[in-house]
């Protein structure tokens, strides 16, 4: 199934959904969650972290589908509910460390090996703008100008971004292939 | 290292990889979304039972209001409380039964049979009083709608 079918099939499940229909709704989930998933885990590199940002990006769906008037892919909707879903929880995050000092380092998702190389290690070591472009476009699978709708960027800002994530992890495969 | 289509490959190849160490979500992740998504599209959904409770409601007050205020004769100003109250229960539960119409199943029930009782035991009174008993209508409209809406039974929560 291509990406314009799936995109196709959540879109009218998601306009079933906004009439009303709880199976089309629980379908849409399904449908969605695996890349809301990787977008908030991606960006969060904490599991707990993620499944909360995940589970609040889906119940501010409940009330958000009635706003999606169909005018773009509810996939890209969905994401940009959870880049708010996950700014929010990063912010309150802060306000907790600030409260309790000795907060624990958040732990990292499992990287996948690429020989020596961990590949989540590149990823969480690009600038954040560059890891979300490389996650959006590379990971979810979004064209460009659908990512730099979720990320809230003009699409010259998104290519320049997965442009620039590109040549650091082909700089940083190399310095580890040197070593 | 310049070549555009190695490091489209590059990218395609980390991309994937990092997507296979990301995983899938949990199925547990959407459950929340999926019953707060069925309780707001039952408190939309106007069925038969709400529309009821509404009328219960609504005839009540239009019933009564009238006898508070002294303009009938028949029933006695505290029947009309009791019954005015009901309607007000009513309407409040045709608003937000998921949250009301449970606890009002009892209060309600026990005014339809305490009404009904004494007008089945007593002919005369009903003789007397004629079509002035069917006052009395919108409690036993609203008790029914009550017991029959779906409501007896807790709303299931999650976590």
């Amino acid at each position: 199934m291509t990406k314009e079918d799936r995109d196709a099939e959540a879109d009218a499940l998601a306009a079933r959904a906004r009439e009303g229909d709880p199976a089309a709704f629980d379908d849409l989930c399904r449908m969605l969650r695996d890349d809301v998933w990787r977008y908030c885990l991606a960006l969060l590199s904490d599991r707990e972290q993620a499944f909360d940002a995940t589970q609040e990006t889906f119940l501010r769906l409940v009330n958000a589908i009635g706003r999606w008037r169909g005018d773009g892919p509810i996939r890209v909707f969905v994401l940009v509910i959870a880049r708010r879903a996950v700014a929010d929880l990063i912010r309150s995050a802060q306000r907790r460390r600030r409260l309790t000092e000795n907060a624990p380092p958040p732990d990292l998702a499992v990287p996948a090996r690429t020989g020596t190389i961990e590949v989540a290690e590149l990823v969480n070591a690009l600038d954040p703008g560059q890891q979300q472009a490389f996650v959006l476009t590379q990971v979810v699978g979004l064209p460009y100008d659908e990512a730099a709708e979720v990320a809230g960027v003009a699409i010259g800002t998104i290519r320049s971004r997965v442009s620039r994530a590109r040549e650091a992890l082909a700089a940083a495969i190399h310095e580890a292939e040197r070593n | 290292m310049t070549d555009p289509n190695a490091h489209e490959d590059l990218l395609t190849r980390i991309g994937a990889q990092y997507r296979s160490g990301l995983g899938e979500a949990p199925p547990a992740v959407t459950n929340a979304a999926s019953h707060a998504f069925r309780r707001q599209v039952a408190a939309r959904t106007w069925d038969v039972p709400r529309l009821m409770l509404v009328l219960a409601g609504v005839g009540g007050l239009l019933l009564d209001l009238p006898v508070l205020f002294g303009a009938a004769v028949h029933t006695h100003q505290d029947v009309a409380v009791l019954h005015l109250a009901l309607a007000v229960g009513f309407l409040v539960c045709a608003w937000r039964p998921a949250r009301y119409a449970r606890g009002m199943i009892p209060v309600a029930l026990a005014a339809a049979v305490l009404l009904v009782l004494p007008t089945a035991a007593d002919r005369t009174v009903v003789i007397t009083n004629g079509l002035a008993e069917l006052s009395h209508m919108p409690v036993l409209i609203g008790a029914a709608a009550l017991m029959f809406g779906g409501w007896r039974v807790p709303v299931r929560r999650f976590g």
